[in-house]
């Protein structure tokens, strides 16, 4: 589903990635882990061109990514068929849940309003959040931001989902409403992506954990 | 009482030594004011004119000099309330309404309005018949007549402007005192004096306290001296003022009768209101169509373009707007651009505030995190479609309570076009202030129709911060 093909990825003069390799099969559920200011969020974002690398290539199922100028561009294709959620959430705090998760589907992809927003509130109810549909994201609790961050992803249907310590901001209580979502999820086939540096996150979704060291993957 | 005694000593040798000084201090304002009262051009730190020739000769006769004091023309009559000044001479006509504030002399010189045309506009034979406004000096008979014949007139501050701008074609024709006319547009090949018989003629007298009474008779006396002597002769035959009416005697009096009643002040002050609110909102509207593309280029355009707009926002908020009215008003004609003042008036704030409005826009587009961007490019959002739909909407919000406090800083900003001839609210406060006194009132209702205007834009843009805020993060 996704493969990284020897990465290297320098700011200024600092190495981030040196030659990263990685292969996630799809429906698999993949784990970074590895210390701060390793280079995580950078190589997750390199996946879908949040961010760009200087050598090798990415792979997402047909298309192939390779280093550009423009590296929001050059994903493009390969974004369509990613999601992504946040530590910080990153909810359109203008609009309500429901649209939140409308938005994209209605704007993007030129789904019929009332489709789009009958299926904002299916999604909503399916990460717990049945009737929260008009909440605005301020009047929200972190989980319910988080779990409506993840419904805005899957509106787009996408075959993987990128976290970036998406349970990192959030309390124990939180925490495990997250992960029962993201374990539903992987449950039905969906392929993860997961940044972390909480082992709770690696045991509660029977991961495959790999290391970002020195530029570097290996295993634990 | 010990105590007081030196206080008292210092206080007696004061008031010795002020009334030892017993000059006669006489305000007119030398500002522009030829032939009355001005700078001489060869030596600026002397003033001439045939109204300081005057002075002289009746300190002469009284035995007293007299002194001059620079004061602003239409505070003249408030100066003397003030104590500031014994004797207002500057081409002071007797109205009944000057009549009732002041002790006014016997008249030491009997005028006649001018008009004055282009010399190629053969068509404007009287006041009548002259196209478009006629200018005219505030607060003075020739104003007053405008007023009372309903004509459309464009009040200056000085009086080099409105022959200018009649040679400008700004304004129809000019209609001012004689002396002001033979001074400034005798001697220009593009003007020419229009013969109108209909034109009132008036007296110029001194005006002073009604209180000091001794001092007015004295002035009487020493008027009606100087004329019966010749000497007032020799004065206005030097200045080239000598004429056939000044040897008739006219009635006092005569002049249109103008009381200043509320109905007659509060139409005016509205217009002048509606003058302020027009040209706020017509400025705002340029402010903002042009500070878009500015914050835009700043926040997202390549470098050149990012420099350019730099560029013009230092400017515009590094030099005062009255330069940039002037500059478009009276600088530009020089180029062959001529704009009216109303144009003159919105392009300059327009220009101007579209500096602050786009730094405004840029903060607030700035304020928008990154995340947000991010977020919606993993959703494979467009930029075009992020900036329109998930930036824009929250810039706004950040941006909308500094654009109402600009806008009423506008509002009150405009009171600055008087220097451009625009009667607004401000302008209008003062001209009728000044003609009629009652600066308490016609004041009062001025603040009254500012603050019935900024008030409710305050808090609308309170409702409109409150609503928008729900989705504050
Ligand atoms: N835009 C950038 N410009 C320059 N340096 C950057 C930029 N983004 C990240 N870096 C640097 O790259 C390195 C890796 O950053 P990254 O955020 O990927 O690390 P991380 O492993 O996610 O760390 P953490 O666990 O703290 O989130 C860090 O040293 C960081 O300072
Ligand atoms: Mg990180």
């Amino acid at each position: 589903m996704i493969a990284l093909r020897a990465v290297k990825k320098t700011f200024a003069e600092r190495t981030v990635l040196a030659g990263v390799s990685l292969a996630v099969e799809p429906g698999e559920i993949v784990t970074i882990t590895g210390p701060s200011g390793a280079g995580k969020s950078t190589l997750l974002r390199c996946i879908n061109g949040l961010a760009g690398f200087d050598e090798g290539e990415i792979v997402v199922g047909p298309h192939t990514i390779r280093p550009s100028a423009d590296p929001l561009r050059a994903a493009a294709a390969a974004r369509t068929l990613l999601g992504m959620v946040f530590q910080d959430f990153q909810l359109f705090p203008h609009l309500t849940a429901r649209a939140n998760v409308a938005e994209a589907p209605i704007h993007v992809r030129g789904v019929e309003r009332r489709a789009a927003l009958a299926r904002a509130d299916e999604l909503l109810a399916s990460v717990g959040l049945a009737g929260h549909g008009d909440a605005y994201p301020r009047t929200l609790s972190g989980g319910q931001k988080q779990r409506v961050a993840i419904a805005r992803a899957l509106a787009m249907e996408p075959e993987a989902l990128l976290c970036d310590e998406v349970t990192s901001a959030l309390d124990d209580e939180a925490q495990s409403e997250v992960l029962d979502v993201l374990a539903r999820l992987a449950a039905d086939g969906m392929t993860l992506v997961l940044v972390t540096h909480q082992r709770s996150v690696v045991e509660r979704l029977a991961a495959r954990e790999v290391v970002l060291r020195d530029g570097a993957l290996g295993a634990r | 009482m010990r105590r007081l005694l030196p206080l008292l000593t210092l206080l007696t040798l004061l008031t010795w030594v002020g009334g030892a000084q017993a000059k006669l201090r006489w305000g007119a304002d030398a500002e522009g004011g030829a032939p009355y009262v001005f700078h001489d051009p060869d030596d600026p730190k002397k003033v001439i004119g045939f109204e300081v020739d005057l002075a002289r000769e009746l300190g002469r006769v009284l035995g007293e000099p007299v002194e001059f004091v620079q004061y602003e023309y239409a505070s003249l009559l408030v100066g003397l309330d003030r104590g500031d000044l014994d004797l207002a001479m500057n081409g002071l006509e007797v109205t009944p309404d000057r009549a009732g504030k002041a002790r006014l002399s016997h008249p030491y010189y009997t005028y006649r309005l001018q008009l004055v045309a282009r010399a190629d506009d053969p068509a404007c034979t009287s006041l009548a018949m002259c196209a478009g406004p006629i200018a005219t000096l505030g607060d003075t008979a020739a104003e007053r007549l405008l007023d009372a014949r309903a004509l459309a007139k464009k009040v200056y501050e000085g009086q080099v402007e409105p022959y200018r701008d009649l040679g400008l074609r700004r304004v129809g024709a000019v209609l001012l005192d004689l002396p002001i006319a033979e001074y400034y547009a005798r001697r220009d090949p593009l003007l020419r004096f229009v013969d109108d018989p209909s034109l009132p003629k008036g007296h110029y007298a001194i005006a002073m306290r009604k209180a000091d009474e001794a001092l007015a008779q004295r002035i009487d006396r020493a008027i009606d001296q100087l004329a019966s002597e010749g000497a007032l002769r020799k004065v206005l035959e030097r200045w080239g003022l000598w004429n056939a009416d000044q040897e008739t005697k006219l009635e006092v009096g005569k002049e249109t009768d103008t009381r200043w009643t509320f109905r007659r002040w509060f139409p005016l002050l509205l217009s002048g209101a509606l003058t302020t609110v027009l040209l706020s909102v017509a400025s705002m509207a340029l402010a903002v169509l042009l500070a878009l593309p500015l914050a835009a280029a700043r926040t997202f355009g390549p470098r050149p373009l990012r420099a350019l707009a730099t560029a013009y926002v230092e400017l515009f908020r590094g030099v005062p707007v009255l330069l940039v009215l002037f500059f478009l008003y009276y600088g530009l004609p020089t180029l062959g651009v001529r704009l009216s003042a109303w144009a003159a008036a919105v392009i300059g704030f327009g220009l101007n505030y579209a500096a602050y409005e786009a730094e405004i826009y840029r903060a607030a587009l700035g304020a928008v995190p990154t995340g947000q961007w991010e977020a919606a490019a993993s959703l494979g959002m467009s930029r075009a479609l992020t900036f329109r739909r998930i930036v824009l909407p929250q810039a706004v919000r950040v941006a909308l309570p500094p654009m109402t406090s600009d806008f009423v800083a506008l509002f009150k900003d405009t009171s600055l076009v008087s220097v451009i001839a625009v009667v607004e609210l401000t302008k209008q406060y003062q001209i009728l202030a000044k003609s009629s006194l009652r600066y308490l009132e016609i004041g009062l209702a001025t603040a009254a129709l500012y603050l019935a205007i900024s008030l409710p834009l305050g808090l609308l843009s309170r409702r409109l911060e409150a609503r928008w805020s729900r989705g504050h993060a």
